[in-house]
């Protein structure tokens, strides 16, 4: 039975709600935004045919409340919601909420998020159906006693993650026991106020692996497909830096059989819609699932590149219970892509965040090349949420034709008035370790901070201040067009002090 | 028009149309506004892409993919030069909310030993205590919005 969806509300901001409204675009679907207080000005919000304001400017006040979201839902008499990535994407609550409410969700159903949300279940389900998983803890018994004595038996390096958590957030590595006890109760407390549950579960620590995930698809009918898999080892304290497809670590071999095993612990979870099975892949070939992530992922663009598909659309057509339109025989990937995540943060002092407002912002153009952006000229980047601004993917016939694409999109690419991470992702791309696929979750201590910044070239300083000298002619002459921004409250003001 | 980059300042000096003197020496530029922000550029090494917004005395540009912060120095204050940043006096890494005060003042504090704890987009940031000493000046509580500049906590050395 089918349901045809007109109009979706995006329970989401920034580039991933702009991805999302696209697709509806191009669907004939309309399009409803919701926004806090510190993004009635955002672009999500422009870009939407309708936007509703759900709260105060803290997630937890807005694009965490259930409740405001399927309220505004309900206003205004959306057939379907999508959740994005982040926020409530893997809440199983929230998806039962719009099921009650009458809503069709864009994503798995509650008990799925639950199963697949609790990282100790999950291990413990998808190791029933034959897929391997690190040793590790993952018990009942939180007693620090308890999970101290396993931090010594499973041994260190360990990982402390937990238990409720994703994308990276309040994982710690430790190295001997006596740091494990240093560090335990603030992961416990990060893990509290992040995700609202102080359980924590210990992992291995396997030593140079790789990040390699399985993208998955499954209809409401039972059928599943494989999207391969996306390398995502270029990363910055757990979290992803660089996205790329196929990975260059996987062979004719290995690739079946790692597709295979993400098709199986998605299966394990009985999943519907698109899915991430992620593992790691140790220097031996070994490998070992993560978790699985139950919602679209930010890197998902270099999956569209390679097999030419959408994945947001397929989403869609999920949710409405129609079949998936090809099978598995009939997906064969072409050319590499890679993806790079623009953040708003300064690399010369110690990646801090960078919020305030966007003074230039000019994307990079050309063919092969795709930037999925949530901001403009004239932004402002909110502290309060993620700091990733933008995401800047390119193809090509083969992996060194993507890296020469992307290099030139990034020199393109223009950020002036906060500080990004741009120079950072031209230092990597241009790397001997990136450039050689010699890639591994650490690689980025290995590759460095970045080099003293050069003495200004007096070339440069010449144009600089002759393109000064132009704006305050031209902003005293007749055509504003041509002049520099003036001073404004809002470029006076830091983005903090808003609130 | 004098900028300061990278710690060091520079004079720069329009001679004619399309000449400069950069800190003595001359070079050829010139600029054609193509609007918001950006200019086609001409320089003695050809053509370049420019891009330039001025914020106060902020200047920020991109020159070929060459991003530069710069700021314009005033006649007045060219001289002083940036004041040194106080050792032991420690500041906000970023904008954020404090969390936790882990000390107070007249505490004995050992090189490494957490005092503060920021936290901005959902990380914890941790100042820790850059040499053994005494905490000397506290000058936050547990929910006050920061940014970087203002000391936030000092730590003396011990002798």
């Amino acid at each position: 039975m089918t349901r045809s969806i007109r109009s979706v509300l995006i329970a989401n901001r920034g580039e991933i709600a702009i991805r999302v409204i696209k697709t509806c675009r191009a669907m004939g679907i309309e399009t409803v935004a919701v926004y806090s207080e510190a993004d009635a000005g955002a672009l999500h919000v422009r870009e939407a045919d309708r936007a509703l304001p759900i709260g105060p400017a803290p997630s937890a006040e807005s694009y965490l409340r259930i409740d405001r979201i399927i309220h505004a839902a309900k206003s205004a008499k959306v057939d379907a919601i999508h959740p994005g990535y982040g926020f409530l994407s893997q809440n199983g609550d929230f998806a039962d909420a719009c099921a009650a409410a009458g809503l069709l969700f864009i994503g798995p159903p509650g008990d799925v998020h639950r199963l697949m949300g609790d990282k100790r279940a999950a291990r413990q389900q998808v190791q029933r159906f034959g897929v391997p998983v690190v040793p590790g803890y993952d018990g009942d018994d939180q007693s620090n006693e308890r999970v101290m004595a396993e931090a010594k038996r499973v041994g260190f390096p360990l990982m402390i993650k937990p238990s409720r958590g994703g994308g990276g957030k309040g994982m710690h590595v430790t190295n001997s026991a006596a740091e494990f006890e240093a560090v335990l109760p603030r992961a416990r407390r990060e893990s509290q106020s992040s995700f609202g549950s102080d359980v924590v579960v210990l992992e291995r620590f396997v030593q140079k692996p790789r990040h390699v995930e399985v993208q998955v698809l499954f209809d409401q009918h039972g059928n599943g497909v494989h999207l391969f898999e996306r390398e995502c080892s270029v990363q910055r304290r757990h979290q992803k830096v660089f996205e790329e497809t196929p990975s260059v670590a996987l062979d004719p071999d290995l690739r079946p059989r790692l597709c295979a095993a993400g098709l199986a612990a998605a299966a394990a979870a009985k999943y519907v819609n698109a899915g991430t099975v992620e593992f790691l892949l140790d220097p031996s070939g070994e490998f070992y699932f993560l978790e699985m992530n139950t919602r679209l992922q930010v890197e998902h663009p270099v999956t569209e590149m390679t097999l030419g598909i959408d994945l947001v659309r397929l989403q869609i057509e999920i949710a409405e219970g129609r079949p998936l339109p090809f099978s598995q025989g009939q997906l064969a990937p072409r050319g590499h892509a890679i993806e790079a995540r623009l953040n708003a943060e300064d690399p010369r002092h110690g990646d801090a965040p960078s919020p305030g407002r966007i003074l230039h912002f000019e994307e990079p153009r050309g063919p092969f090349v795709r930037c999925d952006s949530g901001v403009a000229s004239h932004s402002v980047v909110p502290e309060y949420y993620d700091p990733m601004i933008a995401k800047i993917i390119a193809s090509g016939p083969t992996r060194e034709a993507a890296r020469a694409t992307l290099l030139q999109a990034l020199r393109d690419l223009v950020v002036l008035g906060i500080a990004t991470n741009r120079e950072k992702l031209i230092q990597v791309l241009e790397s001997e370790a990136f450039r050689s696929g010699h890639i591994h979750t650490g690689v980025l201590d290995e590759i460095g901070p970045l080099p003293r910044e050069l003495p200004a070239s007096p070339q440069d300083l010449g144009l600089i201040v002759a393109a000064l000298e132009a704006a305050s002619a031209s902003s005293r002459g007749s055509d504003p067009a041509l002049s520099a921004p003036r001073p404004d409250p809002w470029a006076a003001t830091s983005a903090w002090r808003l609130s | 028009m004098r900028l300061r980059h990278a710690g060091q300042v520079h004079n720069i000096v329009r001679k004619s149309e399309d000449v400069f003197e950069v800190d003595g020496v001359s070079v050829g530029a010139s600029v054609k506004p193509l609007g918001a922000a950006r200019y086609e550029g001409r320089s003695a090494a050809g053509p370049r892409s420019v891009f330039v917004v001025r914020d106060g005395d902020h200047v920020f540009a991109q020159v070929d993919g060459r991003e530069y912060r710069l700021n314009v120095v005033s006649r007045a204050s060219a001289g002083s030069g940036e004041h040194p940043a106080i050792p032991g006096e420690l500041e906000a890494p970023m904008p954020g909310r404090v969390t936790r005060v882990a000390v107070a003042v007249g505490e004995v504090v050992k090189r490494g030993q957490e005092l503060i704890v920021v936290e901005a987009m959902k990380m914890e940031n941790a100042l820790v205590a850059p040499t053994d000493g005494v905490v000397t000046s506290l000058l936050v509580k547990v929910g006050d919005m920061v940014a970087p500049g203002p000391a936030l906590v000092v730590v003396e050395a011990a002798p």
